[in-house]
């Protein structure tokens, strides 16, 4: 059973051999692990098992920079973490995303894409996607005809993503709580971290809670899992011994924050109206396009993706669209596709009169996508996670969000769109049309990014610009750990939920190994 | 317009340069700009819609753009396509125009207009037609 920490006598001490902060993807992940081990372990969460207004108010702080979601509405504090509200979409971060980049300073991770392929395998038990195969071919039938074509067989290629959007504290409620070695807090907020005094060693966490009662938590070693912002906040408010913050000495923790523009920035015009674009079916995978990793080195951009949807064409009956559009049908057309609407009706022939129903919007004829992007974003030391004077309710200083865009992102993403606005007039089915903003000099890029807020505590192996080892720990320290997007050192294009769970795996592993020591 | 000579041959070369001057001054004078202009717009079923393109073209233009200016730089640019113009067939200039598109986009010779992008021989040829 959960133990509610707003019962728990205030000044009590508990000792523990782990303590893992925070009951998202992370902490669940990590907590799992130690089901069939000796070592006793206490899972504390901030929230309850459902949400908790009181609870999800302490999330509040500062947004400036590109915009960026509400940072009370981004992320979820109860059992589960913000895995209660993801659209479930999972890919592993290409190898070349785990390389270091001459053209994309701060770039590299301290290993490749081969140290983490295993446990990439074995988060996808976890996250219960199916087998680990990202390979096109292997959903070919799912896929729309344009991205089965020859159009996305060179410089663009197709990206497939696994979905499944599993609420791990429903699905892993009983795994923890059933589990003889691991005791889930309810209620319970980190709020301060006490060390020796030479910042090496945490000797005790202080747990407060909304109701007034705090008590301490004596672990051997401590996981910080809350997110990409809220293990960056509690480091810098961990400021007792060092005023700078806990794993702070060169003022890298909240540095370098990066998260997914998401944000429709063109629109492709088909040089007529035909199947070719329409959206594959498929259940639990999904498509979009990608620019290759040769490309990427040759243009020297950023990892760039997005998607195309299709668009009723009465949107775009301006008439300098219907012109363009004249002239590339009566003159300028290349390939046809032809065989792709024999299929089509294939297809259409196999389904009932529900199905049929459903499926016009995707059956009937197509003459505009929209394209929204998802690229990766560099690293950038000026964007940031900083500290604010304004308190929340346990008296925890706030955070304000700086998310800063360079020009290498701004390039990536006009040089991506042009890209695929190239290979759209090569291969003669129609033209594409920038958005607006994306003709700015130095554009923000619009919306509220993706939610996703990665690497305010990452990784490297040089102390000067990282804040944890390539095992996950804070440079300096002995005991203390980081788990979740906030220690990845580069964002790819990817969602970063499997490459979380495929980093909780290896910590777990880590951990296991030395408490057992 | 190119010209090939061969070794032992110095006197047919001095005529070949010689008889390619004014063929090269054709290209560029009033009445050929109007025959290659003539035989774009013929190519398209709907000049009108290649009109407006060209003027959206016309007005993003920083560089000169009197019908003589842009048969020069097309010529410059695909000179297969103002050699064909009155010689080959209409479906021939289109096909030839096709390739001239795809090459465009393979080699990253292309222009915004209106936020559209577009390989730059069809920019040229709209734009003349616009002119024209």
């Amino acid at each position: 059973m959960p133990i509610d920490g707003r019962t728990i006598p205030t000044d009590t001490s508990i000792e523990c051999d782990l303590c893992i902060v925070g009951a998202g993807v992370a902490g669940i992940t990590i907590a799992r692990e130690f089901a069939d081990q000796e070592a006793q372990v206490i899972l504390l969460e901030s929230g309850g098992l459902e949400y908790d207004e009181a609870t999800q108010e302490l999330y509040d702080g500062e947004v400036a920079g590109n915009p960026i979601a509400e940072l009370e509405i981004a992320r979820l504090r109860y059992f589960g973490g913000s895995s209660n509200h993801w659209h479930g979409y999972s890919r592993p971060f290409d190898p070349i995303d785990f390389e270091k980049r001459t053209w994309i300073p701060h770039s590299g991770w301290p290993f490749g894409y081969d140290e983490l392929a295993p446990f990439y395998g074995r988060a996808h038990d976890l996250l219960q996607i199916g087998e680990y195969d990202y390979r096109p071919e292997s959903f070919s039938e799912s896929l729309s005809p344009m991205l089965r074509s020859p159009l996305l067989q060179d410089r663009l290629q197709t990206a497939m993503f696994k979905v499944n959007p599993l609420r791990l504290g429903e699905q892993y409620l009983s795994d923890v709580t059933d589990s003889g070695s691991a005791q889930l807090y309810l209620w319970s907020n980190l709020q301060d971290i006490e060390t020796d005094q030479q910042a090496r060693e945490i000797t005790g966490l202080r747990v407060a809670t909304l109701a007034g009662n705090h008590f301490w938590i004596r672990p051997r070693q401590t996981v910080l899992a809350t997110g990409g912002i809220e293990n960056a906040r509690l480091l810098l408010n961990a400021n007792t011994v060092r005023a700078a913050g806990l794993g702070n000495e060169h003022d890298m923790v909240g540095r370098c924050f990066m998260d997914h523009p998401s944000y429709e920035a063109a629109t492709i015009m088909l040089d007529r109206s035909y199947d070719f674009a329409r959206p594959g079916f498929s259940e639990g995978t999904d498509a979009m396009i990608a620019l290759s990793p040769e490309v990427q080195r040759s243009e020297q951009i950023a990892n760039f993706l997005c998607q195309t949807w299709p668009v009723r064409a009465e949107r775009y009956h301006a008439e300098s669209y219907r012109h363009l559009r004249e002239i590339v049908r009566n003159v300028l057309q290349g390939r046809i596709v032809d065989d792709f609407n024999a299929k089509l009706w294939e297809v259409v022939s196999d389904l009932d009169g529900v199905g049929r129903g459903l499926s016009s919007y995707f059956f009937e004829d197509v003459e505009m996508l929209e394209v929204r992007i998802h690229p990766e974003v560099v690293p950038n030391p000026d964007s940031r996670i900083t500290l604010t004077e304004e308190r929340d309710a346990l008296g925890m200083q706030r955070v304000k969000v700086d998310w800063r865009l360079t020009d290498v992102d701004r390039r990536s993403i006009r040089r991506g769109l042009e890209i695929l606005g190239e290979e759209i007039g090569r291969e003669g089915i129609g033209r594409l049309k920038f958005a607006d903003w994306v003709l700015e000099d130095g554009f923000e890029v619009p919306g509220v990014g993706s939610y996703h807020h990665i690497g305010t505590t990452r990784m490297g192996g040089d102390a000067r610009n990282s804040v944890i080892d390539p095992d996950c720990r804070i440079h300096g320290m002995d005991n203390l750990y980081v788990a979740g997007s906030s220690v990845f050192p580069t964002s790819s294009s990817a969602n970063p939920t499997l490459t979380i769970a495929a980093l909780a795996l290896r910590l777990a592993d880590h951990l296991k190994a030395r408490l057992s020591a | 317009m190119s010209t090939s000579c061969k070794e032992g041959t110095p006197r047919r070369c001095f005529l070949q340069a010689v008889v390619s001057v004014p063929l090269v001054s054709f290209w560029t004078s009033p009445s050929a700009a109007n025959d290659v202009v003539t035989a774009l717009r013929g190519v398209f079923l709907r000049p009108a819609s290649a009109r407006s393109v060209g003027l959206a073209v016309l007005r993003g233009r920083t560089g000169p753009s009197a019908k003589h200016d842009l048969v020069a730089e097309l010529e410059e640019h695909r000179p297969e396509l103002c050699e064909a113009c009155g010689v080959v067939s209409r479906d021939r200039l289109a096909s030839m125009l096709c390739d001239a598109r795809r090459s465009d986009f393979e080699g990253g010779h292309t222009v915004i207009v209106d936020g559209w992008l577009l390989g730059r021989s069809e920019a040229l040829v709209c734009a003349l037609i616009a002119v024209g």
